[in-house]
């Protein structure tokens, strides 16, 4: 039953944040659902939580803004008391996986996604060619968690496509449930002689 | 307040070539201008503040890079039938910013007045043209005045960034929530209008790395002595606007590092720059010659080498401006009564509200 309720939660379908639905410059804090799950986009509530806003990114002109991000983001805000603030991401439930494109307001750099439940992850960005900012895509698995901070010392930070995979941290392998079985059963039995 | 000949010669141009906007014939065209700032923005060093360098002010700043073009018939009203009124206030006041006709010594059209030495003033400059006499009957509006829009401009951003610098300042020693509401909503502002400013005023910086917006020969070599047989058609349009749009790749311009210019102020800048785009004129036309008279209607090897070094120019020349302003921006002064930007720095003064609201 417990290992059942397990398997279930893992295979939940991911959720893919988009932000092509939401109004144009929206600003943090704002909420977005996706497949069921929401996420609650913020910035620092220290310095200034309104520090992101929904973005449009220009193809079209002279200069074309960012190749791996599609019409409408979310970026720093045009003129945030706190640009280099972190976004925090808050999901109604627990999330095991996360991957998400992003762009730097500079040639190159990092971004650093760390979660509430401990877990990090890093990605560096590279200059498409025929583009000027900084770009990549970063993937996290790990402990499931319900607030995940991307953090950079970049100029800005845009983020889009973010695709969420609800549920536990990962599979649990047959030997742990066969390890787990044992134990239920061995707590039956425990039960009935009691 | 008059038409130039120069604005009426552009009209006439723009008007006889249907596939460019009266916008496109009066400076670099939309893709030039949008094309400069955003550079400028994207090539800013780290010590400027982010909230100027990122990825949106540079979207921001470079479409703002074309606003005073998209400003220009603001005056203009359609009556009835279409037929547009004669220009008003805005577009015969602003229109001539754009530009300065010099001759080939470097001196305004009239004779009087070198960009070596231009008047500290313009209205110093217009009494100065007004006297000339060669010919005669000049002013600051058939001259134009595009050196005093740049200097008008640069001041208000280094002043716009001295406000912001006291404004953190008076932010880092606020002690009362009303205090840090207050100042938190200030910077935001200026934020705001330091973005504007910086867009609107590129425009004219990029103006100035337009040969034929700083020469008498602005639009064709003109009624000139011409022994080396220069084009006398009408050139300034597709150079700036569809050789522009249709042949440069702004991904693969790259811009020089800062110079000073081996001047300490941008009264000393701002004619150097100018004249450094004097100098190109005669290449702009040289290309064109040696490109079978092509007039920048094809994508001409020798054309497109003196158009993309412009563009370029302007970016590097717009980047270098916004950081000498920020630079000189510890020297000016804000609030009332006046407080020095680099003692509000400095801790020296303590910046308060009443640093800006006490009247």
């Amino acid at each position: 039953m417990v290992a059942a309720t397990f398997m279930t939660a893992t295979q939940a379908s991911a959720a893919l944040f988009t932000f092509e639905t939401d109004p144009f410059t929206a600003t943090t804090p704002f909420s977005s659902v996706a497949s069921g799950l929401t996420a609650t986009f913020a910035g620092s509530s220290f310095a200034d939580p309104r520090a992101f806003e929904i973005s449009y990114n220009s193809t079209s002109g002279p200069l074309p803004l960012f190749s791996g991000l599609t019409q409408s983001f979310l970026t720093t805000a045009l003129g945030s008391l706190d640009p280099s603030s972190p976004l925090s991401i808050t999901f109604s439930q627990a999330v095991s996986a996360l991957q998400l494109n992003f762009a730097l307001g500079d040639r190159s750099g990092s971004l650093t996604l760390m979660t509430n439940a401990g877990g990090t992850a890093t990605a560096v960005g590279a200059v498409p060619a025929g583009y000027n900012y900084a770009e990549g895509s970063l993937s996290y698995s790990g402990p499931a968690f319900t607030v995940a901070t991307l953090s950079t010392r970049a100029a800005s930070l845009a983020v889009d496509n973010i695709n969420a995979t609800p549920g536990a941290a990962s599979v649990p392998e047959p030997a742990t449930l066969a390890l787990l079985s044992t134990g239920l059963a061995g707590i039956a039995l425990r039960r009935r002689r009691a | 307040m008059t038409t130039t000949i120069r604005g009426l010669a552009l009209l006439a141009l723009a008007a006889s070539t249907t596939a460019l906007s009266t916008g496109q014939a009066f400076a670099w065209g939309h893709a030039g201008h949008v094309g400069i700032s955003t550079l400028a923005i994207q090539n800013l060093p780290p010590d400027l503040p982010a909230f100027v360098r990122g990825a949106s002010p540079a979207q921001f700043i470079g479409e703002l890079g074309a606003e005073a073009d998209e400003s220009k018939t603001t005056g203009v009203l359609l009556n009835a039938t279409g037929t547009s009124t004669s220009r008003t206030v805005h577009d015969a006041e602003r229109d001539n910013g754009h530009f300065i006709d010099l001759d080939d010594n470097g001196f305004a059209l009239g004779g009087s007045v070198s960009i070596t030495a231009l008047p500290a003033t313009r209205e110093a400059f217009d009494t100065a043209e007004r006297a000339a006499t060669s010919p005669g009957g000049q002013d600051q509006y058939t001259v134009g005045y595009l050196p005093y829009q740049m200097l008008d401009g640069f001041q208000q951003v280094r002043k716009d960034f001295g406000m912001w610098r006291a404004m953190q300042a008076g932010l880092a020693t606020a002690t009362t929530p009303s205090d840090i509401a207050y100042f938190r909503y200030q910077i935001s502002v200026r934020q705001q209008l330091t973005l504007r400013d910086i867009g609107y005023w590129s425009h004219f910086v990029a103006d100035g790395s337009q040969p034929m917006h700083v020469s008498v020969h602005f639009n064709g070599w003109g009624n000139y002595p011409n022994p080396n047989g220069y084009t006398t058609a009408g050139i300034h349009s597709p150079f700036e606007g569809a050789f522009v749009r249709n042949f440069i790749d702004f991904t693969k311009l790259t811009i020089r590092p800062y110079t000073s210019r081996n001047t300490t102020t941008n009264e000393q800048r701002v004619p150097a720059y100018l004249l450094e785009t004097l100098s190109a004129l005669v290449p702009v036309y040289d290309a064109e010659l040696k490109s079978g008279h092509d007039g920048y209607k094809t994508n001409q090897p020798l054309e497109n080498a003196v158009v993309t070094q412009q563009l370029a120019l302007g970016a590097a020349e717009l980047r270098d401006e916004i950081v000498d302003a920020w630079n000189q921006s510890l020297n000016v002064t804000v609030g009332f009564p006046l407080v020095r930007v680099d003692d509000a720095v400095a801790g020296r003064v303590k910046i308060t509200p009443a640093t800006f609201g006490s009247d």
